[in-house]
């Protein structure tokens, strides 16, 4: 391996790279202004769709429904007004006008979609005739006139939440902008022109998703500037003192410039956009590259303070010759973190940090090698005074003296260092995956405040979109659709976090109740009511104005849902029930819901940044560890080169998890990052001990004395110069950033420590290899059953009279008789969700077929690839005495296997379902439990009815994990909505909801089930599709040894 | 049942689905997966910390329904080890007929076509011909009915046995016999015309056996090395394996009957005089193996066994002046296997194998019996996203044995990573002390796509 070449060939090498000096550096120079030149081409994208890949279908259909409905993201103005009668004064309203006409005249407004109580029309009329007509349009002047308008506005629900707030006290103005890219100046206009509103009693906010955007784009415009800058102030601060010489500051700037122009030329040559997390990518990358000067500097110094009459030629390439190696192994290392990254990361922005990082990483090493001798050599710096005495400085001598305490008590240091990373995984476990957008933004800043005000008082600044698209034009004036519509804002209404839903049919349903005063039904029930209600709106008001909600040629409609969250987390749940809500009720033959809008873009990208951050890490850890297993060859070094950066990395979970600092894009990176930078200074202080034990025969102590002196001076400086200089990233104005920067920092630092204790105490210990060995089997085998049997010891952690006089068995008795059809051939999606919410999704298909006396079922999974193919086959006995029987059919061993029927408490395949859940698709072992009646609750409906079961036994309990369940069963038609079941202590254990439930072919099937789990925080759910009664099932394929053939 | 109409069934159902009667073959429809899986490892030696195998494997897979009743399958392997510690130089595959042969990539790597096959499936009738693995019996890690696929031995039998059965260019037909008055039956028929027998490792490879009676007439590992070369079947037909089994499910019980006779994949062995003096010829012989197997469900345990019979197979000897010979004996086996839960969601595994040669003299190289046990417990946590498993094998009342604790992680539903260490003890001539100090530890990653 070139890792082997010997000294000589470096020598030459080296030699060579001196004498060219001059045509290295015209080359390196001509080749950064080559990639430089590119840097006129680059393009900010501050928005975070751009975190997910532009054809992925929340992206697309987002643009769709901006297209058709022309949608864009708004400034917002409130207007908040303290007294007793809030906005609806005399000056309230005047200010809401004025402030009206104030955002028409910024020219990056678009004048025609400026929407405010000011600007909007009510509804009202009686049998004869409809009226359309503004809210008011002289601002009143009395306070009469203005309880008039108030009366006007809350006549209707409408305008609440959206226009103005429920309690009146303040007003919207929603502006939509011709340019997005000029958002932040727009807003500073908007700002500016406003604020002379502003008295004691009234106050103005200005926020929105537009001016969100542009104040994230100016922040990033100016993070730009200023971080790359300070970080570069701060590490030549750091060199100039450490080395006390000007001259020393010339080569590492050679490599910055070179490094960051190159990394960021080239991406901008490619045309990839510069995110709001590229912002932290020059610093990252000047903190790293200059880590193979401060190693090259420092024993240059060192080799001229100890030989000074040595030509300055000579001292650098014997400096080179000696450094060369450990400087390829940590850029190796450090580019694979970054690399790992690249690979996992589903998210551009992320994906791209990796992969340029890893250039940057490599153009730094290309030019400490081969740009930096020979300015080195033109520059021929003197000796520094710092290394004239020849004994280390008082760090390097603190740290040599640290060093050598871990080498003479190791198994003290690694305890200590065990505890730390078992307190680190502790905290590690309550890290969660999580954004809040305001949160981008500091405390007490103008826009943050407005956010928080539009989110408190209105209806909120996330919009979930629901894009209906019907199949012909006209295809919406159809009144059982507008029905369905108004159905499915009530479902989305009643779901966590969101305060209003909006639709055409809001506005049918106000033309419906105008003209129908005394009618009970808020929407018509024929279709020419709703065709003949458009046309009416249209020809009474201003036709545009429904342009938001439905097209012009009434094929598409507009669902917008307001949530109020402040966490990306909180909108997961209306998200996903939405989605099922439209799979499995809403859609039908002609008319289709698709999910839209910035939340769905925002869940689908956490989503994605879940998956990636841990694969990421598995990836950088697995790279650097394979790339440093095998340069050092060894797979024991490997292993000691990764273990002091994960203790590291645990202890900024640790930090993360203690202080709710989320895992989100910027900080998702450095986990991954820290490993390859990290890891670093392991591999420096194992090259040391490793050269001192093979070359020179010394203990580990013997080294440490010898050569730690010198590596701590020169890792030292790097450890500084990574951890001040990533602190950089704190004086940022965007928090994330901030947090990235001290997390990232904090790695750095303790990842030296970590290295510089954790390898010489291994390092100690393992001299005497032959002890190790002895005890190897025995501990391996002991180690592995504690582990089992320590882990398992620890992870205990309506009714009328009839339906009245039914008893709990007699309900148990009707539940079983429920009709579940003889055959059923189905798919399933199974969604796993542990404690951080991140799915993981199954695809199988299950059939079922009864016959005498026997219920036969297979589960065969489709997807993913690594369970395709295992089969699950049970046969339930009716006869009570017979025992059923199960077998598991795994790809890999190629035979089916029977597995015992005790196992029927277990979970089934790492789901939250039990293996009895499965085969008895909710119903209930007659002889397994006994039921009683239990009262309704008051918020039961009065279909339901409630009975409770105790298994029969203990035994049987013991068999099922079950101590008692409580189900929630439909009347109509014998189906539990809900089961609650209590574990054998007692303790609530999880808890079984029925979804859409629906009559197929005369059997009334669930379309989901979700269980979750309060023992531990986990969810799966069940949703079934391409349901087939009837299917032509043979019993033939219902046996084991058909399981290997799969299901056809 | 009458065999002779069967047949004439079968053959008018393969005809009915070629001809696309019942069935019609549209290529346009096809339903065509293709899934590549992949597996990274490192291990390293756990006396010194050396690594001796960086091994990368690629295994792609196609398999598409051509219509509801055929379907395609054809994969194939690519390993390349950088290492080439394992087995260095080029692996022996002396053993592998010539269409079944791997294609070797300098010392460093092999291709290996896994399976190829196609499947005809209805009902009742199930059909597939080509390259493919057929496994018989109840048995993991041992095998005593699984006698059809020989097996590669690179990794001694520390690869999953997946991985390291070699498929066969085969013929297996299985019929479900109508009725159940006596349970259901199906009947299956093997024909394999391919003689491959096991791949066994090169001296020098870390996994060369070194027991005398895994040594196959070669002499014992500190003695002189003869050159030595393994006697090919030309003749396909002679030399291939025929077999039929009856598979059942009888009141709860999973009943297998079976015979098979095929080339024994485990050489004997003869010395023959060459231009360059001794050399030793590696041969194979027929055998046969008769066997039941029955496991069934009693509450919380599943029981399962297997029993065979191999009628004067042959084995390697030694003439008491120290020649090679061939003697035969007949040869018995028992396994016994239990399967229950114990305390704490842990899955418990427990196998007793007892083999006996009941002519055995004192020239055969092998002793008289032997007496196997395993125990495998299992135990997963987070979800079943992390799985700790412990497998212990043993011989001569637990002398002899490897433990290999285990723990993998899986990342994403397709991707796993693993850590395991594989540790041997007992005396050179154990069937697992052979390789005291070859104990290793391996991290490994991997997935599919």
């Amino acid at each position: 391996m070139a890792l082997t070449l010997d000294d000589g060939f470096a020598e030459r090498v080296f030699s060579a790279v001196v004498r060219l000096r001059i045509w290295t550096l015209l080359l390196g120079m001509m080749l950064m202004a080559a990639a430089g030149a590119g840097l006129v081409r680059l393009n900010k994208d501050p928005s975070t769709d751009s975190l997910i890949p532009p054809d992925h279908s929340s992206v697309t259909t987002r643009d769709y429904a901006e297209e058709v409905f022309g949608l864009r993201d708004p400034i917002v103005v409130a207007l908040i007004a303290e007294g007793a009668n809030g906005i609806f004064t005399p000056t309230g309203l005047a200010a809401l006008k004025s402030a009206q006409q104030s955002m028409e005249a910024l020219p990056n407004v678009r004048r025609d979609r400026v929407v405010s109580i000011a600007s909007e029309s009510r509804i009202y009329g009686d049998e004869l005739a409809l009226k359309i007509e503004p809210y008011f349009e002289a601002t009143p002047t009395t306070q009469a006139e203005s309880d008039a308008v108030r009366k006007a506005v809350f006549s209707s629900d409408l305008p609440s939440g959206v226009l103005v707030s429920a309690d009146g006290s303040g007003a919207l103005i929603i502006a939509e902008l011709h340019d997005q890219s000029a958002a932040d100046a727009t807003y500073r206009e908007a700002m500016a022109r406003l604020a002379p509103l502003e008295d004691a009693t009234l106050k103005v906010h200005v926020a929105g998703q537009g001016a969100v955007s542009g104040y994230l784009s100016g922040l990033i415009d100016r993070d730009s500037r200023r971080l790359p800058l300070l970080a570069v102030t701060i590490i030549f601060g750091l060199i100039y003192l450490a080395f006390r010489s000007t001259a020393a500051l010339v080569a590492p700037l050679i490599v910055i410039a070179a490094t960051v122009v190159g990394a960021i030329g080239t991406m901008a040559w490619l045309g990839i956009s510069y995110f709001v997390i590229t912002s932290a990518l020059p610093v990252i990358l000047i903190a790293i590259a200059v880590a193979d000067s401060i190693h090259i500097l420092t024993g240059y110094y060192a080799r001229r303070a100890d030989a000074p009459e040595t030509p300055v030629d000579a001292v650098i390439i014997e400096t080179l010759c000696d450094l060369w190696r450990p400087l390829t192994l940590t850029t190796f290392t450090t580019m694979a973190g970054c690399i790992g990254i690249g690979v996992a990361s589903s998210m551009p922005p992320i994906g791209y940090f990796g992969w340029f990082a890893a250039l940057g990483v490599l153009i730094a090493w290309a030019c400490s090698l081969f740009i930096l001798p020979g300015v080195l050599s033109l520059l021929a710096p003197r000796p520094s005074p710092l290394f004239a005495t020849g004994r280390p400085g008082p760090f390097s001598g603190a740290l040599t003296g640290l060093a050598l305490a871990a080498a003479r008590a190791p198994v003290v240091f690694l305890a200590v260092s065990l505890i730390g990373a078992g307190v680190g995984a502790y905290y590690t476990a309550k890290v969660e995956v999580d954004r809040s957008q305001i949160e981008n933004f500091r405390r007490g800043l103008a826009i943050r405040d407005a956010d928080e005000v539009l989110n408190a008082r209105f209806a909120g600044t996330s919009y979930l979109d629901v894009v209906v698209e019907t199949s012909e034009p006209s295809g919406l004036l159809d009144a059982r659709r507008i029905s369905k519509l108004r159905e499915l804002q009530d479902y989305a209404e009643g779901l966590p976090f969101v305060t209003k839903a909006r639709s055409i049919a809001d506005i049918i349903g106000e033309i419906h109740s105008a003209l129908h005063p005394d009618t009970e039904s808020g929407l018509p029930k024929n279709d020419d009511a709703v065709a003949q209600y458009l046309l009416l709106y249209e020809s009474s008001g201003d036709p545009a104005e429904l342009e938001d909600e439905i097209d012009y040629a009434y094929e598409r409609a507009l669902v917008r849902i307001y949530l109020n969250a402040r966490y990306t987390s909180e909108e997961a749940s209306a998200v996903e029930s939405l989605g099922a809500y439209l799979e499995q009720t809403f859609n039908e033959p002609g008319m289709t819901g698709a999910l839209s809008g910035r939340v769905n873009v925002d869940y689908h990208w956490m989503d994605r940044l879940e998956k990636s951050h841990r694969v990421s890490i598995a990836v950088s850890a697995f790279l650097v560890f394979a790339a440093a297993s095998l340069l050092f060859r060894s797979f024991v070094f490997g292993l000691l080169s990764l273990a002091p950066v994960a203790g590291a990395i645990l202890s900024v979970y640790a930090v993360m998890g203690a202080n709710g600092i989320f895992i989100e894009p910027a900080t998702s990176m450095f986990a991954a990052i820290s490993i390859g930078v990290g890891v670093d200074f392991a591999i420096h202080f194992i090259d040391r001990l490793q050269h001192a034990e093979r070359k020179d025969g010394l203990t580990a102590q013997e080294a440490i004395s010898t050569y730690f002196p010198a590596a701590t001076r020169a890792t030292f400086l790097n450890a500084a110069t990574l951890g001040l200089g990533f602190s950089a990233l704190m004086v940022s104005e965007l928090p994330p950033l901030f947090k990235f920067g001290l997390l990232i920092a904090i790695a750095a630092t303790a990842s030296y420590f970590a290295g510089l204790v954790v390898t010489t105490a291994v390092f100690a210990l393992i001299r005497d290899r032959r002890a190790v060995r002895r005890a190897a089997p025995q501990a391996t085998a002991v180690g592995a059953l504690i582990c089992i049997v320590g882990v398992t010891a620890s992870d205990r952690a309506h009714a009328d009279e009839a339906l009245d006089a039914l008893t709990g068995d007699q309900i148990a008795r009707l539940i079983n008789a429920r009709n579940e059809g003889e055959a059923v051939d189905r798919h399933i999606t199974m969604e796993l969700a542990n404690r951080s919410g991140r799915p993981r999704i199954r695809e199988a298909r299950a059939l079922r077929l009864r016959g005498d006396g026997v219920k036969k079922s297979i589960i065969v999974f489709t997807a993913p690839k690594s369970l395709r193919d295992t089969a699950f086959l049970t046969h339930d006995q009716e006869d009570a005495d017979a025992s059923d029987r199960r077998w598991l059919y795994l790809p890999a061993s190629q035979r089916p296997k029977q597995i015992p029927s005790s196992d029927r408490g277990d979970y089934f395949l790492g789901t939250d379902f039990s293996y009895e859940d499965i085969a008895n698709e909710l119903k209930f072992d007659l002889d397994d439990y006994t039921f009683r009646r239990v009262p309704r609750t008051l918020d039961d409906a009065d279909e339901l009815v409630r009975i409770e079961a105790i298994p029969e036994s203990a035994e049987t309990a013991r068999e099922l994990g079950y101590g008692r369940l409580e189900a929630v069963v439909d009347t109509q038609n014998w189906m539990p909505v809900q089961i609650i079941f209590d574990d054998v202590d007692g303790r609530l254990l999880k808890t079984v909801d029925v979804r859409f439930v629906e009559e197929i072919d005369g059997v009334w099937t669930p379309g989901r089930l979700e269980v979750r789990r309060h023992d531990v925080e986990r969810s799966t759910v069940f949703t079934y599709s391409n349901i087939v009664y009837g299917a032509p099932l043979d019993d033939s394929a219902f046996t084991p040894q058909a399981l290997r053939r799969g299901v056809r | 049942m009458h065999p002779v109409r069967s047949v004439s069934c079968n053959a008018a159902f393969i005809a009915s689905i070629a001809l696309g009667a019942n069935s019609p073959i549209d290529a346009a429809n096809a339903d065509s997966v293709i899934g590549v899986d992949y597996d990274f490892r490192v291990s390293a030696a756990l006396d010194d910390g050396d690594i001796n195998q960086a091994q990368a494997t690629i295994s792609p897979e196609w398999r598409a329904d051509v219509t509801t009743r055929m379907s395609l399958t054809v994969s194939a392997r690519l390993r390349g080890d950088i290492e080439d510690d394992l087995d260095p130089g080029q692996p022996n595959v002396a053993g592998y007929a010539g269409p079944s042969r791997p294609l070797l990539l300098d010392d460093y790597g092999a291709l290996e076509l896994r399976d190829a096959h196609l499947t005809l499936s209805s009902g009742d009738i199930f059909l597939r011909v080509g390259k493919q693995q057929i496994v018989w019996g109840e048995l993991e890690g041992f095998k005593l009915l699984d006698i059809v696929n020989p097996q590669s031995f690179r990794e001694f039998i520390l690869e999953d046995f997946g991985d390291s059965r070699i498929g066969l260019w085969s013929v297996n037909a299985e019929y479900m016999i109508p009725g159940d008055a006596f349970g259901s039956w199906s009947a299956q028929l093997v024909w394999t015309p391919d003689p491959t027998v096991h791949e066994i490792p090169n001296p020098g490879a870390t996994f060369e056996f070194q027991a005398p009676r895994f040594r196959f007439g070669d002499a014992p590992n500190d003695g002189p090395l003869l050159p030595f070369r393994t006697e090919r079947r030309t003749d396909v037909l002679a030399a291939s394996g025929i077999g039929g089994r009856l598979v059942g499910l009888v009141d709860g019980w999973d009943l297998s009957l079976q015979a098979y006779s095929g080339i024994d994949p485990e050489p004997l062995a003869r010395l023959e005089a060459s231009p360059a003096g001794a050399e030793l010829v590696r041969f194979n012989r027929r055998r046969t193996l008769l066997g039941v197997s029955a496991a069934r469900t009693f509450g919380d345990v599943t029981f399962r066994g297997e029993m065979g019979l191999q009628p004067k197979r042959r084995f390697p000897a030694r003439t008491s002046d120290g020649q090679l010979a061939v003697a035969s004996s007949d040869q018995f086996s028992a396994a016994f296997v239990a399967d229950f839960n114990a305390p704490g969601d842990i899955f418990v595994s427990i196998q007793f194998l007892y083999d006996r040669l009941l002519d055995w003299s004192d020239s055969i190289v092998r002793p008289r019996e032997d007496f196997l046990t395993s125990l495998y417990l299992r135990r997963n946590f987070a979800n079943e996203r992390l799985q700790a498993t412990l497998r212990w094998y043993a011989s001569e009342g637990g002398a002899d044995g490897v433990i290999r604790p285990k723990l993998s992680f899986e990342i994403t539903d397709n991707s796993t990573v693993e850590l395991n260490a594989d540790i041997f003890y007992g005396n050179g001539d154990g069937i697992f002390g052979q390789f005291d100090g070859e104990d290793r530890v391996v991290l490994a990653f991997r997935g599919a796509f």
